[in-house]
């Protein structure tokens, strides 16, 4: 199995790293269970609605910053050789850790809090959740009844995963305080983009005030889908091909 | 299985570790890497491991280099630092997850070696005593049969009767298709085993050759009389011990410590004699022209220190 | 094994076989142990082991048989002792300074070696 890209190979470094961090998936979860049982007990339904949103927001949270907490490790100079010696290739390595961090994570934890709401729905009455648990996902209607179901996770999903995509990226790129720097970098970037961004908008205002009004609005909207396309597709991408490349020149 | 081609490594750009260095190591033996501290041994483990990268110059393993990180190298590459990161896993759980990534690993010898070094394999490793973490990986590491092995500091923390096992298995897993790499201070821990000889020192190799050939050009005893000629000299009973020149092709058991403090004292000369090559059989006025280069040398090691700044030609 | 520091170990291992030679340990036609074999018993590197054989071998004190490894010879015992009185005699001229430096004469030495 000494080829380049194996996939027994990747199942097998996947394997290892559950074995080494489910106690962290473990913990994730039975805070999770913590967070709705609180709110059962102390709340009654309400409770558990209250709960429910914080679980939500909990849940994006920890998949943004799970990079972090699963790979704060990785080019140490004690505790990262591991990593970095076993024997695969870096492009095997590098599949499985954007794996546990886009599809894995966001799986079990998802998975988890749908359990929870099924749960919660069923005690609260809500039998047709049993022949359509699906509903869960996609129905508005329960959610307008309840508030039990996953929120607004399904329709801000591929948002969380474009903001992990600066944690990944920041696990790679930094070889110490990598949680620390990426903060720093969030920073400085954001107040370069917000420099940019007001001097753009006063030249837009003056635009706007010499009667420029539907020239605007329709260059606003058309910005706004730009911004997003670019800043949920392109910069990921990007970010994560960044991350690619400064694992491959990584020494330490 | 090594080669080390002009080899230049800096630390920024002012901090330079090796400079144009050129090794080759082969299969079959226990090289034993010498040096002071600070002088780049375990750097030099680590640009073969390939965690390190070259500044300038390659590095050659298996026909690879080790900063592409191939899987196909890495299985043949097994490295053991000198401070471990002890995992909350028992032996036997380490094994199971990260042996099968080891094409030629043999788990009969992770149980001998195992029951040698009386190890528990279902304590956790965190949970064990610094000696014993140090055991446990080192069982693994010999048990993985890669193609080279690089040992950083291996007895450093262990007891004495863990050092006199570890040198049998180390014996015992040196094989001809195999090349162990042990870098060590501790040179009385490894003696009889590592050979051939590699002395690192501040930017250069001043030896990399076998017991046989140093004892064949140098002289390992006590004397009664200082001489101009000796490399370095000890007081001792009976008179002085003393490394000199082999002049008569009496072979004399080589003492590395002190082999260590001649190199040394004597930095031209044993690149001269042990790298470069030069040719030293004994000759009627063999020792005399040793002499006279040790006297040249003598101001040749002052300008040399007095060089070390300016850039090189 | 402990190794002395006034001779090359690979003498000193070749000394060790003839040791048992002379004392009957190693009796003719005896199989010895592999060069590996030896080498992780006294924890030494291969290399030296080698050097040792080669040197009993090239004192007739062991011959090589293909496929089987190291032999002792049938003239074994003799030629041990020729070595091994070999390399005793060449300690003499030391242990003489010795003699000289502390004022011993032989007569010295014979009362010590009536001592029981």
């Amino acid at each position: 199995m000494t080829t380049e890209f194996s996939f027994p190979r990747i199942g097998l470094i996947l394997k290892s790293e559950i074995a080494r961090n489910y106690k962290i998936y473990l913990t994730l979860l039975l805070v999770q269970a913590g967070i709705f049982l609180l709110g059962a007990l102390f709340g009654g339904v309400n409770g558990m609605i209250g709960a429910n949103s914080i679980i939500t927001t909990s849940n994006a949270c920890i998949i943004v910053l799970m990079p972090f907490i699963l790979y704060s490790h990785l080019f140490h100079t004690v505790k990262g050789v591991n990593t970095t010696m076993l024997p695969a290739s870096q492009n095997e390595k590098f599949a499985v850790s954007l794996f546990q961090c886009i599809v894995l994570t966001p799986f079990v934890l998802l998975f988890f809090h749908w359990l929870l709401s099924t749960i919660g729905m069923l005690l609260t009455g809500v039998n047709e959740v049993m022949t359509q648990p699906w509903e869960l996902f996609v129905s508005r209607k329960l959610h307008v009844n309840h508030g039990l179901n996953m929120g607004f996770f399904d329709s801000y999903f591929w948002e969380v995963i474009s903001s992990q995509t600066v944690c990944i990226w920041g696990v790679y790129f930094f070889k110490t305080k990598k949680f620390w720097k990426t903060v720093l970098t969030i920073c400085c970037v954001s107040i370069a983009l917000g420099i940019v961004g007001g001097i753009g908008l006063n030249v837009a205002f003056d635009a706007y005030e010499g009667g420029m009004y539907t020239f605007f609005a329709d260059a606003a909207t058309r910005f706004a889908r730009i911004m997003y396309v670019f800043f949920n597709l392109i910069v990921p991408v990007g970010l994560w091909a960044w991350a690619y490349i400064a694992m491959r020149r990584q020494q330490f | 299985m090594i080669e080390i081609q002009n080899l230049s490594f800096r630390y920024g750009k002012h901090q330079t570790v090796f400079e144009q260095l050129n090794m080759e190591m082969k299969a079959g033996y226990i090289y034993g890497l010498l040096g002071e501290n600070g002088v780049g041994k375990t750097t030099l483990l680590r640009l073969l491991a390939g965690l390190r990268f070259p500044t300038e110059g390659s590095i050659r393993i298996l026909g690879q280099e080790p900063r592409q990180r191939t899987a196909s190298l890495l299985s043949e590459i097994y490295y053991l630092p000198e401070v471990i990161d002890p995992v909350a896993l028992s032996l036997n759980e380490y094994v199971k997850l990260y042996a099968p990534f080891y094409p030629h690993f043999d788990h009969g010898q992770l149980a001998h070696y195992v029951s040698e070094f009386g190890l528990n394999p279902t304590k956790k490793i965190s949970q064990s005593s610094h000696g014993q973490q140090k055991k446990a990986m080192m069982s693994f590491a010999l048990a993985c049969n890669t193609k080279l092995l690089l040992l950083d500091e291996p007895t450093n923390g262990m007891d004495i009767p863990s050092k006199g096992i570890f040198r049998r298995l180390i014996a015992q897993a040196a094989t001809d298709d195999k090349c162990f790499v042990i870098s060590t201070h501790q040179v009385r821990d490894l003696e009889n085993l590592i050979d051939p000889i590699v002395i690192l020192e501040h930017n250069q190799v001043l030896l990399n050759n076998s017991i046989e050939e140093i004892s064949r050009k140098l002289w390992f005893g006590i004397r009664p009389q200082k001489s101009d000629k000796d490399l370095y000299r000890e007081n001792a009973l009976g008179g002085y011990a003393v490394v000199g020149f082999n002049e008569n092709g009496e072979e004399t058991r080589v003492n590395i410590e002190m082999l260590f403090n001649a190199a040394i004292q004597n930095k031209e000369l044993f690149k001269r004699m042990f790298i470069k090559g030069e040719d030293m059989e004994p000759k009627r006025s063999f020792a005399d022209e040793m002499a006279q280069r040790i006297k040249s040398d003598a101001g040749l090691d002052e300008r040399q220190q007095n060089h070390d700044n300016e850039p090189r030609e | 094994m402990e190794f002395r520091q006034d001779k090359p170990i690979y003498e000193q291992i070749a000394e060790y076989v003839c040791e048992k030679v002379l004392n009957g340990e190693y009796k003719p036609e005896d199989k010895i142990p592999s060069v590996r074999e030896f080498g992780i018993q006294l924890a030494v590197n291969p290399n030296t082991v080698m050097r040792a054989y080669e040197h009993l071998e090239r004192n007739g004190i062991i011959y090589s048989k293909r496929g089987i490894g190291f032999l002792i010879s049938p003239d074994s015992r003799q030629r041990a002792t020729e070595l091994m009185r070999e390399e005793f005699l060449q300690t003499v001229p030391a242990f003489l300074n010795r003699m000289k430096l502390l004022g011993l004469t032989f007569a010295d030495l014979q009362t010590v070696g009536d001592k029981p």
